[in-house]
């Protein structure tokens, strides 16, 4: 039923401010980004990225003598490691969260803008108000724990292992479970009452019901807030440049802190900084597509 | 009709906004040809941020043609920042303090304007003014780029009443030795005292591998600091914390003091005015030494440069010359505050005789600062080591080998 | 009992809300309790939960003539209000043009073109980010919003979105909207538009939350203290003030608060946003 029409410019005209922003600020970027990988740019005297092949992926992945190799070692082992672990934290938390306020408690609505709360701040925000938490003689959490076990304790929380990692996934966790916290929410008061209620006179009790109903009830959401948190979590930063400035011995050295680095540091390295983005961006894309199949099979 | 609302509502709101940008804006647009401030970046973040902060305001009160406006940056900011600025010429500051350590590397990748024609058309700044070292370092291959402000170094805080109870006598002769230490510090270590403390270690094991005749580099070119002398610095120094005659992991050793719990405190010159803010009762001394006939101290200059800016007019170089010009001349008040400002014209002053670094102004030979042309990688190089091998995480072999790896990469794409 | 067994998951459920609610809440607290101690008893008296003696010189001295230079909070809070608003009105305009095109006009080209805008949906942005840089010197826009702001709005998730909403809405309208004699600007501003509203919020939630939470790019490309927006510039206040606890946490707080008034007020509208997002995906 398709109508034959005359060639018309209005619809062009409609998508053509974002098209021009779309190349300029994005397709350009991408292609010489994938480009400046095979080449040697320092961005403050070279106009342009100079071709140098695998050069750079020869010595980030096998010469062990640069320190490139080191960092993308370090960095890459890091971040994955920091996303194993803060990103089902960051589902579960919320997720937990979710269920109880599903039960409507006394002041839910309160509770649920007072747990969202933190995410409408910025990373700097919330290591400014975090750190002096952690710190190690003065800190909140050391002396709480030296009331509560009568002893003293002295963690080092942000240079030492495993602690720091924890310092920094705890308040990851704290920043960001708000959003997914009221899309659980809504996904599960989204669920028909009336199978809610068929599986409470059916005698399920609290537990077997969220595995029964609640939970594939909202299997889209979780799905859709996996993908797009592992893919935040990738793009760590500003928690580890500002609360352990990726100490103890850049145990929490991130890709992302390398890549500024060397890309914008005093001596610009751009290409080797190049190079290490696009396998981070390898990384992510097939990351997200193994977890896009993984969860669409439980649909 | 809702969303016509909001989007006035929204609309409204960007307007106001954006009539206050661009308030400022045109304020700024200004700037480029008749804006009469001098935006000066330092990296003065503490109680020197004060100090300086007094004497542009003791300038600006003078009525100058160009008032000066004062920036303070946390150093390690400031050096990450000032490549990006310069090299894409937006919002260059007029004046900059950087480290003299910094001057060969940078003057080299073009971050500075050259000073010479500015200094000379002014007339009021002149090398007899300034301490020698000072003075000479902020030249580069036959260009000036920096004027001196002062010459800072770490010195040693000791709190008297604890020197009184476990070592009344270790000052005599105004030093402090490792041998002295060994003698008392795990008798302090036993009632909770530290002896000394970790605070910026590059600093101390510097001023200790110098001590013991070591160097950054022996040919001037490629780093050569991983060795058997400065492996044993630091062993050393992570002896110490292991034995707990220094202060751990996670300590704010500037606290410890200020609570009476640390004997001595080696700390910058420039943290006078925090100790003096605490009301202990401290005096100051040369650092800890392993040597006493070879007193070192490892030191920096902070010099006044002017970042490249396409911007720049002679006219207003010209003001910039009268503003450190009046720094040299009315610099008492950075002396009262810890360092050793730069000009002889302090010494004019009677007051500096009862400040606490005295012996220091006295004796600006104990001051050593680095020529190493690379200078600025081995500080951001070291800084990392310098804390993880004392506390034990890092063997002092491997860690200096990495720190030395990271130099020469950083060399090598120079 | 018989109530209390009717409410038994209730009363358990609101205990742990309390629960949750001091494990998130203590920590702030405890910081906002010690930037109102002075930094001479923060140094000397060690671990304290309450202030000794009450203070606000912390705060009284980030707003002072030293530091307004330096740290000019209200500013950088000013800057940060709009960059998101720009951002915020230039995503949902650009953005929802773009997808009243894809979702209601025919045109050649425009499947494939589509198409490939959402393929490079899962393109990460970390590879663009040093030859965009570049890309902002070459256009003179460095150290300026507009570093901020233009490379933020042609993202293609909020096509995405908005085109998915607007495929839902009945063909007929615009039919008989067209037989009133609307061309397709007025169709798309005085029909499609208000139908979308609740897409458009979230979309310009994400918006304006992203650009007022976005660290790492401003830090690059803002040179000039004065235009830094508050993300960055809290990183000043973080480094400067690193033996000076009571300022750096009063700084803090100080950028918490016109977010807090904001989000008291938006409350509602931010919760009913996110619920929307979503339906959006669901």
């Amino acid at each position: 039923m398709r109508k034959k029409r005359k060639w018309s410019i209005t619809p062009y005209l409609f998508i053509a401010p974002q098209l021009i922003l779309f190349i300029i600020f994005f397709l350009i970027p991408a292609v010489v980004g994938i480009f400046a990988a095979f080449s040697k740019w320092n961005i403050y005297t070279d106009a342009a990225p100079i071709f140098n092949g695998l050069e750079n992926f020869r010595q980030i992945l096998t010469d062990s003598a640069t320190s490139y190799y080191t960092m993308f070692r370090n960095g890459m082992s890091n971040t994955v490691h920091f996303v194993l672990i803060s990103v089902p934290l960051c589902i579960l938390v919320p997720l937990f969260m979710a269920v109880i306020l599903s039960f409507k408690p006394w002041g839910h609505k309160f509770f649920q803008a007072l747990f969202y709360l933190p995410n409408i701040f910025s990373i700097s925000t919330v290591v400014l108000v975090w750190y002096y938490v952690y710190n190690r003689n003065e800190g909140l959490i050391n002396n709480f724990l030296t009331g509560l076990l009568g002893k003293v304790v002295d963690i080092n929380w942000l240079s030492e292992q495993p602690f720091a990692w924890t310092a920094i996934v705890i308040i990851t966790v704290w920043w960001c479970l708000g959003g997914n916290l009221v899309i659980y929410l809504a996904a599960i008061n989204g669920i028909p009452k009336d199978v809610m209620e068929a599986a409470d006179i059916d005698g399920a009790g609290p537990f077997k019901r969220f595995l029964k109903i609640t939970l594939p009830g909202i299997m889209p959401q979780i799905s859709y807030t996996l993908i797009l948190t592992t893919i935040g979590q990738f793009n760590l930063y500003g928690q580890s440049l500002m609360l352990t400035a990726g100490g103890p011995n850049n145990s929490t050295y991130t890709m992302m802190m390398y890549i500024r680095e060397l890309a914008f540091g005093s001596s610009s390295v751009a290409g080797i900084a190049a190079s290490m983005a696009l396998m981070v961006g390898a990384v992510m894309i097939v990351v997200s597509l193994i977890l896009n199949k993984l969860t669409a099979q439980k649909d | 009709m809702k969303l016509k609302k909001i989007a006035a509502l929204i609309m409204s709101a960007v307007m106001l906004t954006s009539f206050t940008a661009c308030g400022n804006g045109s304020d700024k647009e200004k700037g480029a040809d008749g804006d009469k401030t001098i935006t000066f970046w330092s990296v003065f973040t503490g109680g020197d941020g004060t100090a300086m902060q007094k004497i542009i305001d003791a300038y600006n009160a003078t009525n100058p043609e160009y008032t000066v406006e004062h920036i303070m940056t946390e150093q390690g900011e400031l050096y990450t920042k000032l490549p990006l600025v310069v090299n894409s010429q937006g919002g260059v500051p007029d004046l900059c303090i950087q480290h003299v350590d910094r001057i060969p590397s940078n003057a080299k990748s073009n971050m500075y304007l050259p000073l010479d024609n500015y200094i000379s058309a002014n007339g009021k700044i002149k090398a007899d003014q300034y301490i020698d070292s000072a003075w000479n370092m902020g030249e580069v291959d036959g260009s000036r780029y920096g004027i001196p402000l002062d010459l800072h170094s770490y010195v040693t805080y000791y709190n008297k009443d604890l020197v009184e109870k476990y070592c009344p006598s270790v000052l005599d002769d105004g030093m402090i030795t490792f041998d002295e230490i060994a003698g008392f510090a795990d008798q302090a270590a036993a009632d909770g005292v530290y002896t000394y403390a970790i605070t910026w270690p590059r600093y101390e094991l510097l001023s200790w591998y110098y001590q013991l005749g070591g160097t950054l580099s022996v040919d001037g070119k490629m780093p050569s600091f991983n060795n058997e002398l400065f492996q044993k610095v630091f062993q050393d120094f992570a002896d110490a914390v292991a034995k707990k005659w220094c202060t751990q992991d996670g300590d704010q050793p500037n606290n410890l003091f200020a609570q009476g719990k640390l004997m001595f405190l080696p700390e910058g010159t420039w943290t006078l005015s925090t100790v003096e803010y605490t009301g202990i009762n401290f005096g100051e001394t040369y650092m800890i030494t392993y040597d006493t006939a070879n007193m070192l101290q490892w030191a920096s200059s902070h010099q006044f440069v002017i970042p490249r800016n396409d911007k720049m007019t002679d006219e207003k170089a010209n003001a910039i010359m009268d503003f450190i010009a009046f720094v040299g001349e009315n610099c008492y008040e950075w002396a009262d505050y810890g360092q050793i400002p730069a000009s002889k014209a302090v010494l004019n002053d009677e007051r500096v005789n009862d400040l606490p670094q005295k012996f220091l102004i006295d004796n600006p030979g104990a001051l050593v600062i680095s020529d190493y042309v690379y200078y600025g990688a081995v500080v951001e190089a070291l800084d990392t080591v310098a804390y993880e091998i004392p506390f034990g995480r890092v063997k002092p072999a491997d860690g200096l080998q990495s720190a030395q790896q990271l130099v020469e990469d950083n060399i090598k794409n120079q | 009992m018989e109530k209390f067994k009717k409410h038994r998951i209730r009363i358990i459920a609101l205990i742990l809300c309390v629960l949750l609610t001091i494990l998130c809440v203590t920590p702030m607290l405890f910081s906002f309790f010690t930037s109102v101690r002075s930094e001479l008893e923060i140094m000397t008296g060690g671990f304290s939960f309450l202030p000794d003696k009450l203070t606000f010189e912390n705060y009284k001295e980030l707003f002072g003539s030293d530091y307004s230079a330096s740290y000019p909070i209200m500013k950088w809070f000013g800057n940060s209000l709009f960059v998101a608003l720009v951002q915020t009105v230039l995503v949902v305009l650009i953005s929802s043009t773009s997808a009243y095109a894809y979702a209601r006009l025919d045109f050649p080209g425009k499947n494939v073109l589509f198409w490939f805008l959402m393929a490079t949906m899962t393109f990460p942005a970390v590879i663009n980010i040093i030859p965009l840089y570049k890309i902002c010197q070459t256009l003179g826009i460095i150290d300026t919003v507009w570093a901020l702001i233009l490379p933020n709005i042609a993202g293609v998730f909020n096509i995405f979105l908005i085109r998915q909403f607007m495929a839902g809405i009945p063909k007929e309208l615009d039919e008989a909207a067209m037989i009133d004699g609307a061309n397709k600007f007025q169709i798309y501003y005085r029909l499609i538009l208000p139908l979308c509203l609740p897409v458009l919020i979230v979309v310009a939630m994400f918006a304006f939350t992203g650009a007022w939470n976005d660290y790492l790019w401003p830090s690059i490309v803002m040179n000039s203290v004065d235009k830094l927006t508050i993300t960055p510039g809290m990183q000043r206040i973080k480094s400067s003030f690193n033996t000076m606890h009571g300022h750096a946490i009063a700084g803090g707080f100080i950028s918490v608060i016109p977010t807090f008034i904001v989000y008291l007020f938006a409350q509602k509208h931010f919760m009913k946003g996110m619920q929307m997002q979503a339906g959006v995906k669901g």
